[in-house]
């Protein structure tokens, strides 16, 4: 009898659980269906008489109470192994930038996340460091999987190759023509040379002169410390207060002062002057940064800077391609290169490598 | 519970996954004909209107500027320059479009003609040329290589590089790192190379993405 009673209760329990589990079952069939037919939105919407934000709160509410049983976490009752669904392939994943959600780290630069970036954005030591081994991760895209690329009239050829993975090659070697770019005939017919190194201020002074001397003893960039010497020009760093504005962040900046004795001695005379902020980077990095801003030294003599019909890119180009040529040659010696100086010219270098329209594409999108 | 949950659980997942799959792709198709159909989900909705208002215009170039005849499609806000080397040999068009968000870089298309090594130039191929491009991006940078396609009837290659400019202390400049995304599509005719460039700020990437699409599939050499 007690035997019969407990065979019943059994089958009672059975019948609930089957009933529960059909219950359970229509509720998730009806969230299926309406994401499949949400998008349909209206017609659907008319169909069983909900406004489409209706059924997709619904559909929301519904998930949550599924999800939720799914898990048994909220029963203090852990999912068993296999049990639970393999998750579904994150599409996201195969993509190594993150585009919104959070701050961007670039992808495999070993820079931890939330740190690198002091208060003026400026970027960790170590992000765009200089270990021998590329780091670029292989890519896991799918092949023919490049971004932007559907919706075009394109065709596939019909012997396309897939590039499952991505090798980086080494750095090539300059190419010819990989050359400092001189300066022309001065202008500036009426100024009489005054053959003096002048660097001046009271801190750097012995990083200016070692910055000074390396470029003067590398021939051709010897020739801008010549112009520079039989000029005259003030060298010097600067103080906080000299750098605000458009010059805040910058190393340093040639400074034309007045013109109007053109062609004879300008007065007052231009002069460099860099920023305090960079005192402690390295001789090599201030010495190219000396080539670039000597450069525009240089187009102030020959005029380029003058003329109306050159656009921030020429002027800009002979800077950043002549400061690239430099740093070819002074690079090994000042690797590591973990300065934010460093960092900067090697970009500027490898673009250069690029070629001369791709460091003038860059040009154009940074400065125009 | 037992294997009563367990079927339940297993049931319920599966259907659930099939919801996930089957949404965004209805969604898509939906996507195509917003108007026609009525949007009356608040979010597709919001993407319809965003992707309405964000259309450009575009206007068509044509022109011998590159040193033969070439036409393309560009948004009709974005203005054209034209440069061409005087160390390497090469003519470009130089399409700037709008700044980002952080007022550090200008979104750009490129289309680039040079002549290959056999004619005076830098590259024997597109091989060569993608090699250079690869080996010179700054450290850390990941790629893509797409499958050979056809642009303009033509095979071309097809990389996206993702990179990071390190902050330059220049005047005028802003001293902030830019994430940038460049896809390069290079294709040879004859002694020609032809470089088929967008970048942009990385993530504002996609707001341009088909302002590039609209170009290749625009691209003619008549």
């Amino acid at each position: 009898m007690h035997a019969g009673h407990q065979s019943k209760a059994r089958r009672a329990r059975r019948r609930a659980q089957g009933v529960i589990e059909y219950l359970a079952l229509l509720a998730a069939l009806v969230v299926a269906a309406m994401a499949f037919l949400g998008p349909f939105g209206q017609s659907m919407g008319d169909v069983i008489g909900r406004s489409g934000e209706s059924i997709e709160e619904t559909s929301r509410v519904m998930e949550g109470t599924l999800l939720a049983a799914l898990s048994g976490r909220e029963q203090g009752v852990p999912p068993a192994l296999g049990e639970l669904p393999e998750p579904l392939p994150a599409e996201a994943e195969d993509d190594p930038i993150i585009l919104s959600g959070g701050p961007w780290l670039p992808p495999n630069t070993g820079l931890p996340g939330g740190s690198g970036l002091g208060p003026a954005g400026e970027a960790g030591g170590d992000a765009f460091g200089s270990g021998p081994a590329r780091a670029g991760a292989p890519s896991t895209a799918p092949p023919g999987a490049g971004f932007g690329g559907s919706g075009i009239a394109i065709s596939p050829a019909p012997d396309a190759a897939p590039f499952p993975s991505f090798t980086f090659p080494p750095l090539p070697p300059a190419p010819e023509g990989f050359t400092f770019i001189s300066r022309g005939t001065s202008i500036w017919t009426g100024w009489t040379d005054v053959d003096a190194l002048n660097i001046t201020g009271t801190q750097g002074v012995a990083l200016l002169t070692s910055a000074f001397n390396l470029v003067a003893s590398l021939s051709p960039f010897n020739a801008i410390t010549a112009d520079l010497i039989a000029k005259g020009i003030s060298i010097a760093f600067g103080t906080a207060q000299d750098f605000s504005g458009p010059t805040a962040n910058a190393i340093a900046y040639f400074r034309v002062q007045g013109t109007a004795a053109f062609p004879n001695t300008p007065v007052p005379a231009p002069f460099l002057l860099f920023n305090p902020a960079f005192l402690h980077d390295s001789v090599e990095a201030i010495a190219a940064t000396l080539v670039h801003e000597g450069t525009h030294f240089q187009q102030y003599l020959d005029g380029q800077i003058f003329n109306p019909t050159q656009t921030v890119i020429d002027i800009e180009f002979r800077a950043w391609w002549n400061a690239a040529v430099f740093w070819h040659e002074v690079r090994a010696q000042a690797s590591p290169l973990d300065t934010r100086l460093e960092q900067e010219a090697e970009f500027g270098y490898r673009t250069a490598l690029q070629g001369e329209a791709a460091l003038r594409a860059l040009i154009a999108s940074l400065y125009t | 519970m037992g294997r009563t949950g367990c079927r339940m659980r297993g049931v319920a997942a599966g259907v659930l996954a099939l919801a996930g799959w089957a949404s965004p792709a209805r969604a898509s198709e939906h996507d195509a004909a917003p108007q026609e159909r009525g949007a009356p989900i608040a979010q597709t909705q919001e993407q319809s209107e965003s992707a309405m208002s964000t259309e450009p215009s575009y206007e068509s170039y044509a022109g011998d500027d590159l040193g033969r005849p070439v036409r393309f499609q560009y948004p009709s806000q974005w203005t054209v320059q034209f440069d061409a080397g005087q160390i390497q040999a090469y003519r470009q068009l130089l399409i700037l479009g709008p700044r980002n968000a952080e007022e550090t870089f200008r979104a750009q298309l490129v289309v680039r003609s040079s002549p290959t090594k056999e004619a005076g130039g830098r590259f024997s191929g597109p091989g060569e040329l993608i090699a250079n491009l690869t080996g010179t991006v700054p450290e850390g940078a990941s790629a893509d290589e797409g499958s050979a396609r056809d642009i303009a009837d033509t095979p071309a290659r097809d990389i996206t590089l993702s990179y990071v400019i390190p902050p330059m202390h220049k005047t005028g400049l802003k001293s902030l790192p830019i994430p940038v995304r460049q896809r390069t599509v290079v294709l040879q005719r004859g002694s020609e190379l032809v470089e088929l460039v967008y970048s942009a700020d990385a993530r504002e990437y996609e707001r341009h993405a088909g302002a590039f699409d609209r170009l290749l599939g625009t691209l003619q050499f008549p």
